[in-house]
């Protein structure tokens, strides 16, 4: 089966949101969690070969490669019901365990020892597939396995697999409160450079907006992670729709992202998913029309992404698409982008050419919502790069008073100088700037002139 | 005398014969009763029949009396009814009082023994009363009562005094009037159809009317003297013709004239009543051969032949009545002789009264139809129809021949009676039996409009056939006269019975037996099975009878073509549900419910055959051929709705469809499909639409490439094939080609998109290649912008809007097949406009192909590019290693990037060019879902600020459609023609008044 997908879980994180992802697939294909199909879902209206492949007894297994330095959360899996649906070959859990100390630094120079190890495992499941299309990785940039071997083998992947898309799913620290990894500026700052450069799509999911929405919009006091991963699951599995349940467009994940993405840099996407309930409230139906739907996306608190407010409005949608789902007239969707331009809902860069895609997706019929119609948007917003200045003003925080540095200085990357550090607040710096100017109508003679004022 | 002629007017007057041979008693035997002369002479009779034995008395009274009264009541009741039908005239003409007084005066008239004849008198008066009543009718009536004209000046004028003489048939009346608006009245009430030309027999045309001229005659009319001819052959006036003389000053010709009788001489002119001595200005001539005297009052009838064999007028009038036998069978006679163009006429040399000519040949006339219906009978005829009509006639002709029958009968009675020797001495034997031709008329009166009626039907059906005949038919079916929409109906209804057994042989088992093509609707038997539906049976529009409406022939055919697709097509031959109950119906109901105008029941069993055999073919192509998962495979595979199948196919077949397109073998790509399939979700499809499924290699012109002519296909024989015809195929295929394009030019567009990740890795050993990317990275993204826009707009707004309505018309409106087809038609129609794939919309497609060419280009140079950018690289790799900076190279990048800078800008230019001319076309565009992909194409209003042309119409455009509830899906086509500033206008006025 061609454009399969092979998703990386990496880290603490990485592992809690791969494992609902999984949950949700499984639900969505009629796959019970020991891997079999359920006897409803025989029918091949969906491409279960993306994310799974077929074992010789028809077991369904996911193309998943689970990775942590220290046991919790891979143990958690191995005991849930879905232990058997991972192939064990994939799960790989350090051995002398300790973790990576959320050190980005640590993570990073572990995946350099592990890389053989790891790489047998991905070479092993990417030549196990036809045509494969790209990887997934999940994972945080805050921590220290999922930032810091996250960062490794995003690079090393990219290196290895030129032609394939890299796509990650990238947690952003809470930025609400205090965080108990106090070098979590350093980690976020370094992931981001191999995200913004060897990654080809990220979506950003920003546990700040996250736990915004499940208190705001979803009425949870104090939102665990398993409600959170919940949300992030589903976005996950939305935007993975398209390759899942083909139709006419946006069946590979190039065709789903090339349109969102214009030039290379500008790659970092945002999310937002109406109707949002939680189990606990989901007797609370609205009435959902397309134009609903797409007014709603647009909606600052839809969004998993919390950006700053944008007083002046400079800021910019590059790029929409909206996926919806459910029972949709497609007769609708023109009206509703008719409204939608009509009353300026969406703010567009002035230098291309720029819309909100609409593409309409199967939904699963094994899953019974309460909504006639869902959608999820993926954005490509210049905003975003509010969220890098965040981390940038936090790393320069802690950058001023050199702290928490000893940690990196142990590992080899940073052994004998911090010039890491320095070129990867330059690359995101850089990619501030580019998402600044792509807010302005001269984008383009700002790239051209680039190479002159550089 | 006078006792004589008081006892045979008190009995039967009705009877020539008996008048005459009363007359005769009279006029000979001079004195004595009537009865006992008549006993003398039955007795007389008696003794030289029987050889010269005596009659008993009682024998001889009973003879007598049989004679005297058998049909007395008859003729009594005659006169009365007679007198009555005046006098109901009258009352009816507000004239009670004349109707009083007309009755006193008719008792009176009783009263008058001198008065032979007073029903013939009565019958005059009748004539009279019918035109306008003239001083010489009046002077007639008063001669003939010998009393003062009755009529009031009021009554005089009175010119619609018509009567009517319907109902009136025992006692017929003849009028003729030299008028020949008259005649053709008279003529008209016989037989007419107005539209219809007039067989030879009517009016004046017909041979009994032949002029004649009587130059003796002529100089009567100069006397101005009205003439009142009864031309009976005796003195029975009920045969009156009436002309006025004066109407035709010189005379020369006269529509009816004495003829060349002079020979007969036997003119017996009897003056009614005293009637102003011999200046009388009415006289009425009769023929009495019994009294041989001429009585000569006023002008004596002088003889114009002379000439001539003596006959005596008895047996002239004999003769013709034998002759006239002959001719009601169509057989020339000795007298009467049919001439080459079928008329007959009677030898005009014989010396035969003129009246009695007149008489024998409006007689004849019936020999006339007669040949003409037996001709028709007998002409070999092509085709059910008419054989059922010629069966009808044949029913019509027995009556006829019955008639005959009786007719020869009676004649052949009386001929043996005067065949006797004794008939010239005692022409008394049978009274009141002895035919004659004011007889014979009287017998055949009944049937001749009848048979005048049937041949002017079949003259006018002669050439027709089958349904076209019914529809002839049909017609006199509203004639006016109830006798002919009898006769038309019974005609009808043998006629249409083959009609209505192939209707039914149709309805009930889509069976045509029509052998000589009579039916309304026929079938192609050339026709290939697939194309059954749609071109094997059409109606027959010249056999549509006009009692079958052209909806119900449409239902007809509808259902007989269901029956026939079942059992041909879709082999379902146990026929349909509810056809027994069709067929009992059909078989209790006669034929003529086709054409009862009232019964609606044959529109209602139409319909129901035609709603379940439709509803039946729904059910069996829709459930056993699976036509909805036929039409979503194509629309799965040929347009492109399985993604993931059309993404794997067009990955494993690109560089096969990169060959010249004379290099593309069918097996090659038979393969390569086979492997797509296995690999995608197309694998779980039914095995049933996997085996239809197949590539075409489109006809190949020079210099194309494999992209051009490649093509998928589906098989679409079964059942289906009739819904998807192959026009639609080609239709199909045309469009996938179209979408295929988009899918490569998306292939293409993101394999370049993928190159600048890698390109853009470059960028960091070489940043000279910064503006280069940037812009690169740009034009991708604005041709993807563009190509996923456009497709959107096809797969979705133009497809799926299209597929919604075709699946609710399919599924929950459609009632017959022929509307699956056309909603079908429909569904490809709107495609293919929409995704600019039709005509009129060249001139947007080829801008599209200049926009894809502008991809290919750019495809191109960024490969050149990126062959030039790994050179560098590697040789930057070398020179940092080996450190021998070659300047040369150095400066031949520097000027390539220069190059490539220009080059991608023009690139850039072009392009954006190229989709500002098509959005201000596509602008232009009347068709409204048109306009959805420029919405959609500018939607951030890129170029719209770039271009000031496109800014006007696109507002105007964005203002209307956000002030319309605009619906792409319910846009029908507007006008093309609705001019474009009118267009603009109103939509000004929307938006203010929004």
């Amino acid at each position: 089966m061609p454009c399969e997908m092979i998703t990386l879980q990496l880290g603490q994180c990485g592992n809690q949101i791969g494992f609902e992802f999984w949950k949700k697939l499984c639900a969505e294909h009629g796959i019970n969690p020991e891997g079999t199909l359920e006897s409803y879902a025989r029918e091949g209206v969906d491409r279960k070969d993306v994310f799974f492949y077929q074992a010789d007894d028809e077991h369904y297994i996911p193309r998943a490669v689970l990775l942590d330095l220290e046991p919790r959360v891979i143990n958690t899996i191995l005991q849930s019901p879905y232990s058997k649906l991972y192939n064990p070959e994939n799960v790989y859990l350090s051995q002398d365990g300790g973790g990576a100390g959320n050190n980005w630094a640590a993570g990073y120079g572990r995946g350099h020892n592990l890389n053989e190890e790891i790489f047998d495992i991905i070479d092993r499941e990417a030549e196990g597939s036809d045509s494969l299309e790209g990887f997934v990785l999940c994972h945080s940039i805050a921590g220290g396995t999922g930032s810091g071997m996250g960062s490794y083998f995003l690079e090393k992947i990219a290196d290895r697999f030129p032609k394939k898309l890299v796509q990650t799913y990238s947690v952003f620290p809470n930025q609400d409160e205090i965080s108990d990894v106090v070098v979590q500026p350093y980690n976020s700052l370094l992931t981001l450079k191999r995200l913004t450069q060897s990654a080809d799509c990220v979506v950003v999911l920003d546990n700040t907006a996250l736990n915004r929405i499940a208190t705001d919009r979803l009425h949870i006091e104090n939102p665990s992670f398993t409600q959170i991963n919940s949300l992030v699951s589903t976005i996950m599995s939305v935007s993975t729709a398209t390759l899942r349940y083909p139709s006419y467009m946006n069946n590979d994940l190039i065709g789903l992202i090339s349109p969102l993405i214009p030039t290379p840099r500008l790659h970092f996407l945002m999310t937002g998913y109406t109707p949002l309930t939680s189990e606990q409230e989901g007797t609370s139906i609205r009435k959902t029309t397309v134009l609903d739907v797409m007014r709603r996306l647009l909606q600052p608190k839809n969004m998993m992404v919390s950006t700053a407010h944008d007083r002046s409005a400079h800021h910019k949608y590059i790029s929409i698409l909206n996926i919806i789902q459910g029972e949709v007239d497609p007769g609708q969707v023109h009206k509703s982008l008719q409204r939608i331009r009509e009353r300026k809902l969406a703010n567009f860069i002035s230098w291309s050419p720029a819309s909100i895609q609409v593409a309409l997706s199967r939904k699963s019929p094994y899953i019974q919502t309460a909504h006639r119609v869902s959608g999820l948007m993926l954005a490509n917003h210049t905003n975003i790069s509010s969220l890098f200045k965040g981390v940038l003003k936090q790393y320069d925080k802690l950058r001023k008073r050199e702290a928490f540095l000893d940690q990196f200085r142990k590992e080899d990357i940073f052994s004998e100088n911090l010039n890491e550090l320095d070129d990867s607040r330059n690359v995101v710096q850089d990619l501030v700037d580019e998402y600044e100017a792509a807010a302005k109508p001269d984008y383009l003679q700002w790239g051209l002139n680039k190479l002159v004022n550089a | 005398m006078k006792s004589s002629l008081s006892s045979t007017s008190s009995r039967n007057n009705s009877s020539f014969l008996r008048n005459a041979s009363a007359t005769s008693i009279s006029s000979q035997g001079g004195s004595g009763g009537g009865g006992d002369a008549l006993a003398r002479r039955v007795a007389e009779l008696y003794k030289h029949l029987t050889g010269g034995k005596v009659i008993g008395d009682r024998d001889l009274c009973e003879v007598v009396s049989s004679l005297t009264y058998t049909s007395e009541p008859t003729n009594t009741q005659n006169e009365t009814r007679l007198i009555e039908k005046l006098k109901l005239h009258l009352i009816h003409q507000d004239r009670a009082v004349e109707s009083k007084r007309f009755l006193e005066l008719s008792q009176k008239l009783r009263g008058i023994p001198l008065l032979k004849n007073r029903e013939a008198m009565i019958t005059l008066f009748f004539d009279l009363f019918d035109k306008e009543p003239t001083r010489a009718a009046i002077q007639a009536r008063r001669a003939a009562r010998g009393q003062p004209p009755l009529m009031t000046p009021r009554q005089q004028s009175d010119p619609n005094s018509n009567l009517e003489f319907d109902g009136f048939t025992p006692m017929p009346t003849f009028s003729f009037v030299s008028d020949r608006a008259m005649s053709d009245k008279i003529h008209r009430s016989v037989s007419n159809v107005p539209s219809l030309t007039s067989p030879p027999s009517s009016t004046s045309t017909r041979p009994a009317g032949h002029p004649m001229t009587d130059s003796g005659y002529g100089a009567n009319n100069n006397n101005n003297m009205e003439k009142l001819l009864n031309n009976g052959g005796s003195l029975l006036p009920s045969k009156v013709i009436a002309f006025p003389v004066d109407h035709q000053g010189g005379g020369g010709r006269r529509p009816f004239v004495s003829g060349s009788s002079g020979g007969g001489g036997m003119t017996q002119s009897i003056s009614m009543g005293n009637g102003r001595g011999g200046r009388s200005e009415l006289h009425l001539f009769g023929k009495n051969d019994a009294a041989p005297v001429n009585k000569m009052n006023g002008h004596p009838r002088t003889s114009g032949g002379g000439g001539g064999l003596y006959l005596s007028p008895r047996q002239i009038e004999k003769d013709l009545i034998r002759d006239l036998i002959f001719v009601f069978q169509g057989i020339d006679g000795a007298m009467i002789k049919c001439d080459a163009k079928g008329n007959f006429n009677v030898a005009a040399k014989k010396p035969i009264h003129p009246g009695s000519r007149l008489q024998a040949l409006r007689l004849a006339e019936l020999g006339y139809f007669y040949k003409q219906i037996r001709t028709y009978c007998d002409t070999a005829r092509v085709g059910l129809m008419a054989q059922g009509l010629k069966h009808a006639l044949d029913i019509e002709l027995q009556e006829y021949y019955r008639l005959l029958a009786i007719v020869q009968g009676q004649v052949q009675q009386t001929t043996i009676i005067a065949d006797t020797p004794l008939s010239e001495q005692l022409p008394l034997t049978s009274p009141g039996e002895e035919m004659t031709l004011l007889k014979l008329t009287v017998w055949m009166w009944d049937i001749r409009p009848r048979l005048d009626a049937l041949s002017s039907i079949i003259t006018t059906c002669e050439s027709f056939k089958g349904g076209e005949l019914c529809s002839m038919l049909y017609k006199y079916s509203h004639h006016g006269d109830p006798m002919i929409r009898a006769v038309t109906k019974s005609l009808l209804s043998t006629t249409a019975k083959p009609l209505y057994l192939m209707l039914c042989q149709w309805i009930l088992y889509g069976e045509l037996e029509d052998p000589y093509g009579e039916f309304f609707i026929e079938a192609d038997i050339s026709c290939k099975k697939e194309r059954l539906w749609h071109a094997k049976y059409h109606i027959r529009s010249s056999m549509l009878p006009s009692f079958i409406s052209i909806k119900q022939a449409e239902r007809v055919l509808a259902t007989g073509k269901n029956i026939n697709f079942l059992k041909d097509i879709c082999h379902h031959n146990q026929g349909y549900e509810g056809r027994g109950r069709i067929k009992e119906w059909l078989a209790d109901n006669p034929v003529d419910c086709m054409f009862t105008e009232d019964d609606k029941v044959l529109t209602t069993v139409i319909e129901k055959a035609y709603k379940t055999t439709s509803k039946m073919v729904l059910e069996v192509l829709i459930n056993e051929s699976k036509l909805i998962d036929h039409l979503k495979a194509l629309k799965h595979y040929l347009l492109l709705g399985q993604g993931d199948f059309i993404q794997h196919l067009l990955e494993l077949v690109q560089e096969e469809l990169q060959k010249p397109a004379n290099k593309l073998y069918t097996h090659n790509i038979s393969a390569i499909l086979e492997s797509a399939v296995r690999a995608t979700n197309a694998q779980f499809e039914p095995e049933e639409i996997l085996c239809r499924l197949d590539t075409r290699i489109l006809p190949v012109n020079d210099r194309d490439l494999g992209w051009d002519v490649f093509c998928l296909d589906y098989k679409v024989h079964g059942p289906i094939g009739t819904v998807l015809t192959e026009d639609d195929m080609i239709r199909y295929n045309q469009l996938f080609n179209a979408l295929w394009r988009f899918k490569r030019i998306e292939m293409i567009l993101s394999t370049l998109w993928k190159d600048q990740t890698a390109l853009f890795k470059f960028q960091r050993v070489i940043p000279e290649l910064g503006p280069v990317l940037h812009r690169s990275q740009l034009l991708i993204s604005e041709m993807i912008h563009f190509v996923h826009q456009t497709q959107y707009y096809i797969m979705f707004e133009a497809t799926e809007c299209a597929w919604d309505r075709l699946m609710e018309e399919v599924v929950s409106r459609s009632v017959d097949l022929d509307e699956i087809i056309s909603a079908h038609h429909r569904f490809l129609e709107a495609i293919t406009s929409r995704s600019l794939l039709d005509l009129k919309n060249r001139e947007l497609l080829n801008q599209l192909r200049g926009i894809f060419d502008s991809v290919h280009e750019l495809k191109s140079f960024l490969s050149d590019f990126e062959s030039e950018v790994e050179k560098e690289l590697a040789h930057r790799k070398n020179t940092l290693t080996s450190s021998d900076p070659i300047s040369q190279t150095k400066e031949f990048f520097t000027s390539y990037i220069r190059h490539a800078k220009g080059k991608i800008e023009t690139l850039h230019t072009t392009t954006q060019d190229l989709v500002r001319s098509f959005l201000l076309v596509l602008n232009r565009q009347p068709d409204l879902t048109l306009q959805c992909l420029s919405f959609r194409l500018d939607f951030n209003e890129y170029y719209h600020f770039k271009d000031f042309r496109l800014s006007q119409p696109l507002t105007l455009q964005q203002r209307r459609m956000s002030s319309n509830t605009f619906d792409p899906t319910n846009i029908r086509m507007t006008t093309s023609g609705l001019n474009q500033s009118l267009f603009n206008s109103s939509s000004i006025l929307e938006s203010f008044g929004e």
